[in-house]
Order: C-alpha cells, then sequence, then structure tokens
C-alpha cells in the first residue's frame, strides 16, 4: 500500500510538474524516475524493461528524418511553393495552409508542421493586412486533427501504435482516416462561416488585391534563389515514399515501424551526407524528448509494478459493463484530460490500464472492445486542440506568433478553440457508436 | 483613405525596397499592377478603374518614404485614363507594358553613361546593390576582359553583401569585401565611388541606403569623385512635411544583455555632398542636377494639373 502511494505521489507530482511549466518536463520525469530507482520502488532492470524501445526508436528515427529534410531545404522550399500558389488570396491562404498543414500533420510530428507553416501563416497574412491570429489558430488546430489520422502523426498515436501489438500504421489509417476528414471538412467550414469578414476572396478591390501581389512578388523573389535541386528532390522524395511503404506494408513484411522509420533517416543521411552537416543535426535532434519518453516510461512502469494500474483499471470496470458506455467515457475523459494537461502521461498511464482492462470480462469477450484504442486516441489527439497548453505544437505556434508580436492569450485561443475541440469529440463520438453499433 | 491598406502597402514597399533593392521593387510594383489588373474581379467601368487606381495613388502619395519612380508609374497610368476616352482593363495593361519596357531602356541608358566614367578607373568602390549595377558590371566586365577594374564591396548588411557578391562573383569581377566602418583604411585606393539612390527630393536632397551618408563625407574629405546612379523617375516634386527617413527601435538579444537598438530606413544628405548624378539623361553635376530637376518638375506639375480632376471625382 506505502508502495502505492509513493508511486503515485512522483507520478501525480510529475503531472503538476507539467502544469505548472516551473521545471522542464524532461526533468521531471527523469528526476521521477531515478527517485523510483533508487527508492527501489522499481529494480533497475525493471526499469530498463518498462522503456519502450519501439516507441523511442520510432521517434528517434523520424526526427533524424525530419531534421534531414529540413537540412537540404525540402521544408523551405515546400513553404515558398506553398506561399506562391495561394496568388495571396486571403481564402486560398485559409483553405490551402490549414489543410497543408493536416496533411503534413499525419506524416510529420506536429512541432515540425507548425515549425514550418505557422511561419509561413503568418507572414502571409501579416503581409496582407490580414489579422493573423484566426489564420494562425487554424494552423494549429489543424495540426492536431491531420496529426490523428496515422501512427507517426502525434505522439499519442505513436505511444499506442507501439505498445498495441495488434494495431499498426494500416489499421490507424483504415479506423482514423475517416473522424479526421471529416473533421478537417466540418472544422474548415465552421471557421470560414464564423470568420467569413476575413477568410475571404478580396479580388474586388484594387488595393488589397495590389497589396497581395506585392507579397507574392517577396516570395518570388525568394523562390527563385532558393532553388532546391531536381536531384534532391528526388532522392528526399524517394525516401520519404520509402518510409510511407514500409509503414504501410509491416503487415506483409513484419520491419517494425522504428526499423522503417530509423532506416529511412539513415538512407536520407547517406544520401545527402555531403550536403548536411551531421554533427549540426544531431544536435538538433530532440533527445530531450526521448528522455522525457524514456523517464515517463519507468514511472508508468513503477505504476504497473505496484498494481496502480491494476487497479486503475478494476475501477474503470466497476465504472460500467457496458463497452460503448466506456468507449465514450474513455473518449471524452482523454479529450478533457488532454486539454488540461499533457496528453503523453495520460496516454502512457491509460495504454497498460486499458491492456488489462480488455483482459476482463466483459470487455474481453466483445468483440468490438478493440474501438477503446480509437477512442483513447481520438481523445487525445483532438483534445490537444482544447487549450494552448493541450498540445507541444501549441505551444510552439504561439509561441512563433509572439515573437512576431502576436500576443494569443489562453481565453483568446480557449474561445476559438473549445468549439472546435467540441465538434470533433461530437464527430468522434457519433463515428465511434457507429462502428460499435454497426 | 484605408489607414490600415495604407500601413500595409508601405511595409511591404519599404520590405521589398530594403531587402532588393529600388530597380527591382520599380519591376515589382509594375507586374504586381499588371498582376492585380488581371485577377480583379470587381467592378471594371471605366468610373470604377479610374476610382480604384486613384485610390491606390493616393495611397502611394502618403506612403514613406515617397518612391517617386512609383508614382511616376501610376501618374502615367492615370494620365492614360485621362487622356484615352475608350481605355479598358486591356489598353491600361499594355501601358504597364510600356512602362516597364521603359524602365528597361532607362537602365540601359543610365549604363551607358555610367560606363564612360568607370572606364578610367582602375578601383571602384560600390555600396549599392541594383539591377542596374547589374547590368553596368556586365558590361565593365565584358569591355575589360583581362585587366577588369577592382571592386572594393562596402560591406554593410549581411543580406546586402551576399548580394553584391553573388553579382560579382557572377560577372568574375575581382573584389573585396572592406566593412563600412573600416573604408577610411583603403581610401587611398579608390579612383571613383559609385551608390544607388533612392530619389531625389524637392530640397535637392538625396534618400540613399543607410549607411551611404557617412562613407559620402569620408570620400567628399578625400576628394574622390562619388557618384549616385539615378534615373530621373526618381526625382520626387512634393513639398515634404515629414522626415523622408524614419526610424524604429527594434529590441535585439546577446546571451548577455537585451537591448534596444536604433535603426533608420535611409540616410539623406544633400546633392551638393556628391559629384554628380548618373541617369538616362548623362552625368549631372549637382547644379546641373538642379537645373534639370527643375526642368522635369515643370512637366511634372502639368501631368498633375490633368490627372486632378480624377481626384475630385468629376466627370471626365
Amino acid at each position: 500500500m506505502m508502495s502505492q502511494i509513493f508511486v503515485v505521489a512522483v507520478f501525480v507530482s510529475i503531472f503538476i510538474g507539467i502544469l505548472l511549466d516551473k521545471v522542464d518536463k524532461t526533468l521531471l520525469a527523469a528526476a521521477g524516475a531515478m527517485i523510483l530507482v533508487l527508492s527501489g520502488a522499481l529494480p533497475f532492470e525493471a526499469a530498463i524493461h518498462a522503456i519502450d524501445f519501439d516507441t523511442i526508436g520510432l521517434l528517434l528515427g523520424m526526427m533524424v528524418f525530419v531534421e534531414g529534410l529540413t537540412a537540404v531545404g525540402v521544408f523551405r522550399w515546400f513553404s515558398l511553393q506553398l506561399g506562391l500558389i495561394t496568388k495571396g488570396n486571403p481564402l486560398i491562404i485559409f483553405l490551402l495552409v490549414s489543410l497543408s498543414t493536416a496533411f503534413l500533420s499525419a506524416f510529420l510530428d506536429n512541432v515540425t508542421t507548425v515549425l514550418i507553416l505557422a511561419p509561413l501563416m503568418i507572414s502571409l497574412t501579416q503581409g496582407i493586412g490580414l489579422p493573423p491570429k484566426i489564420f494562425l489558430l487554424s494552423v494549429i488546430f489543424m495540426s492536431n486533427i491531420g496529426g490523428a489520422a496515422t501512427m507517426i502523426g502525434d505522439p499519442p498515436n505513436i505511444l499506442i501504435g507501439s505498445q498495441v501489438d495488434s494495431l499498426g500504421f494500416v489499421d490507424f489509417l483504415q479506423f482514423m482516416t475517416a473522424p479526421v476528414l471529416v473533421s478537417m471538412v466540418l472544422i474548415t467550414l465552421y471557421l470560414k462561416f464564423m470568420k467569413s469578414d476575413v477568410i475571404r476572396s478580396r479580388n474586388d478591390n484594387l488595393g488589397w488585391l495590389f497589396t497581395s501581389n506585392l507579397m507574392l512578388s517577396d516570395i518570388r523573389h525568394q523562390a527563385q534563389s532558393f532553388v532546391l535541386p531536381r536531384a534532391t528532390q528526388i532522392k528526399a522524395g524517394f525516401v520519404f515514399a520509402l518510409v510511407i511503404l514500409g509503414f504501410l506494408l509491416h503487415p506483409v513484411t513484419h520491419i517494425e515501424p522504428p526499423v522503417v522509420a530509423l532506416t529511412g533517416g539513415v538512407l536520407l543521411l547517406l544520401l545527402f551526407h555531403k550536403e548536411i552537416d551531421l554533427h549540426h543535426l544531431f544536435g538538433k535532434v530532440e533527445w530531450h524528448t526521448l528522455l522525457f519518453f524514456a523517464g515517463l516510461f519507468i514511472v508508468v512502469g513503477a505504476l504497473e509494478e505496484v498494481g496502480v494500474l491494476e487497479a486503475l483499471s478494476h475501477v474503470l470496470v466497476s465504472l460500467t459493463s457496458n463497452t460503448l458506455t466506456l468507449i465514450l467515457i474513455v473518449l471524452w475523459s482523454s479529450a478533457i484530460l488532454s486539454a488540461l494537461v499533457d496528453n503523453i502521461p495520460f496516454v502512457a498511464v491509460m495504454i497498460p490500464v486499458l491492456k488489462d482492462l480488455l483482459e476482463q470480462e466483459p470487455f474481453a469477450s466483445d468483440p468490438k472492445s478493440y474501438l477503446l484504442w480509437w477512442a483513447l486516441a481520438l481523445g487525445a489527439c483532438f483534445g490537444g486542440n482544447g487549450s494552448i497548453i493541450g498540445a507541444s505544437a501549441n505551444v510552439v505556434s504561439v509561441g512563433i506568433a509572439q515573437a512576431r508580436g502576436i500576443s494569443i492569450s489562453f481565453l483568446e485561443f480557449a474561445k476559438e478553440a473549445l468549439p472546435i475541440t467540441f465538434i470533433t469529440i461530437v464527430i468522434s463520438s457519433i463515428y465511434l457508436i457507429l462502428l460499435y453499433t454497426i | 483613405m484605408n489607414t490600415q491598406l495604407l500601413k500595409t502597402m508601405n511595409e511591404q514597399l519599404l520590405s521589398l525596397d530594403r531587402t532588393y533593392g529600388a530597380d527591382a521593387l520599380a519591376a515589382d510594383f509594375i507586374q504586381a499592377l499588371r498582376a492585380t489588373l488581371e485577377q480583379y474581379t470587381g467592378e471594371t467601368s471605366q468610373s470604377a478603374l479610374q476610382s480604384g487606381l486613384v485610390e491606390m495613388y493616393h495611397l502611394l502619395l502618403s506612403s514613406r518614404p515617397r518612391m517617386a519612380n512609383l508614382i511616376d508609374d501610376l501618374r502615367k497610368v492615370l494620365l492614360h485614363t485621362k487622356r484615352d476616352a475608350n481605355f479598358s482593363l486591356a489598353s491600361i495593361q499594355a501601358e504597364l507594358q510600356r512602362l516597364f519596357e521603359r524602365k528597361r531602356e532607362r537602365r540601359q541608358e543610365s549604363v551607358a553613361h555610367a560606363k564612360s566614367l568607370l572606364d578610367q578607373s582602375h578601383t571602384i568602390l560600390l555600396h549599392s546593390y541594383s539591377s542596374t549595377l547589374n547590368i553596368l558590371l556586365k558590361e565593365i566586365a565584358t569591355s575589360h576582359p583581362t585587366d577588369p577594374p577592382k571592386i572594393i564591396l562596402a560591406g554593410q548588411e549581411p543580406h546586402k553583401t551576399e548580394r553584391m557578391i553573388a553579382l560579382l562573383q557572377k560577372h568574375d569581377l575581382p573584389y573585396r569585401v572592406v566593412s563600412e566602418f573600416a573604408i577610411s583604411h583603403v581610401l587611398e585606393e579608390v579612383d571613383l565611388a559609385l551608390f544607388g539612390g533612392l530619389s531625389l527630393t524637392n530640397e535637392m536632397q538625396l534618400i540613399m541606403g543607410p549607411g551611404s551618408a557617412s562613407l559620402i563625407s569620408q570620400l567628399e574629405a578625400a576628394e574622390i569623385p562619388r557618384y549616385v546612379l539615378l534615373t530621373t523617375n526618381k526625382f520626387s516634386y512634393w513639398e515634404e512635411n515629414t522626415a523622408p527617413s524614419f526610424t524604429e527601435l527594434r529590441e535585439k538579444k546577446t546571451p548577455t544583455a537585451t537591448y534596444m537598438k536604433q535603426v533608420f530606413s535611409h540616410d539623406v544628405l544633400p546633392i551638393a555632398q556628391l559629384t554628380g548624378i548618373i541617369s538616362e539623361k548623362g552625368v549631372h553635376t549637382p547644379t546641373e542636377s538642379q537645373e534639370l530637376f527643375t526642368t522635369l518638375r515643370a512637366t511634372f506639375l502639368q501631368e498633375e494639373q490633368e490627372i486632378a480632376p480624377l481626384s475630385s471625382g468629376a466627370p471626365q
């Protein structure tokens, strides 16, 4: 009992520490892990065993891959081309940049996506005298929505996909594409409708249209001086396609996703070894994020070791014996908690809880109980839109905006974000209900 | 007047000027106007078009610093709508094309006059980037394949210096970079200095890139010939009530300190500090420049009078 209280106290302390944001979350997780190992709550070998190297490997592989693409200029080229295609039209800027964010988020991590597209959105909108906030917010919302579509699009999905053996890249595509696409469409229409005074073409006004074309001149100059060699485009595209194919063909090849990601990263570096400064690139890999995950796994491992998670799963079972009800509970609680606190620790805890729960009746014999995983994924990903602190991409984007003199307060964000989060969770609820009942 | 539109347009024009130079901005301006007219979906009646163009004209007049060559182009477009009773979107586009081609001709003519000066120089100090300079350097490289003049490039903001270096490397001209604050160490080598300019005002003041004024003062003290490349469409004939250059404070951070840095958009100096202006009409001393200015101003005033009724909304 004492050991359970101690381990829970460490976990809750980490959670609160992340919320208060006075100490870096990586330090908190690492310190928590060390305390648990030093105190004997979790033996060192068990701690190492608790670290899910599938997740770490997948994250590391994708980080190296993305940094490699950044280093050879793929994303800068992409954002310049995107800027040109918008022709400075506010409506096209909104649609193209937002939807590109959603699409890219599905295959790159959300933070990388907003690092590429948030500055572009700000430059385009400020450059033509538009209020940038709602446009930037659309990028943030779409990064979290699009990221839910694949196993590699959002950390919660990476965690779930890596730790639940029965779920692979194809399964995520199969089950997550529909709610993500519907959410993308409805949220786009919602924003367009709510902000129609701003999100509209200005081609009927000579002055504003002229200003848009002036801004395009700047992008044109940049695009002309920044040429991505054809060979680079082909090599980068080839590796990108190979990685996606690797994920898709996992059921056939049985090559694990982290192996695919790491192979893609290394292959990219090999193909561009002359162009890329390796030391500089490895300096940009988010080692602190990997350490955060490792620390978190150890803490969650300790919670499992002392039986807290098993107890939690029993509590959930006692709440309801109806699978569909439980699915909706998991969905909505994931969303709410993801909005309020970092979704990664929450998902990290919920995975072993759900695994345990799925071995208990009546859920073990319910063929649709696997939907609990999708409820967790949808809730954690979409819930990240609920507040500024709900997802790392939100914090990063608001930071980028701040650096450009655009201030977005917690309440301002919440005012726009809560209806959107609510809409996406309702869509998810309807979707899961349909999947369960059909 | 739409102040948000004015602010945005002004910022765009300044940004393009600062980043790519006045010549590039002039070309971008025309191209942007052409693209605007192509994409325009509003009312295309003559009165609506004139009204829209007049609004843009007033916005340009209110921008700071005044970009005389851009205003001149738009004035020419308005004159076209005033003089051609059957003007249309298509005819305006044709006028813009004519203006674009005239720009090219002006540059070539300026280059021809500048080359005659530079041909006698062994070491030339360069400061400001422009597309006219690009053509001039190409001419110099072509006419001096074996013994080209040496170039000393006054290093300024990295992006500007890099653009100049790209030009010099493109034309394979021997050069070296000396920071503009250290030019005094190499003055004795310089035969002639060449600058770019944004505008010449009614008060016979040149508006030039930041850093130009201190360099020119040093060159003046050392009695080294110093010229500015400035076509006559950059002559600014308006009475100025506000400072042609503006300033702002920017926050800068270093590992040990955060401080405010005051930056200035342009330098302003009397034309008398220069040896002369090189325009498409020739090389002019300060006195000759003033005479030329006065002559051209008369034409400008006539044109302004001609388009004045458009602003008042009077029937055309």
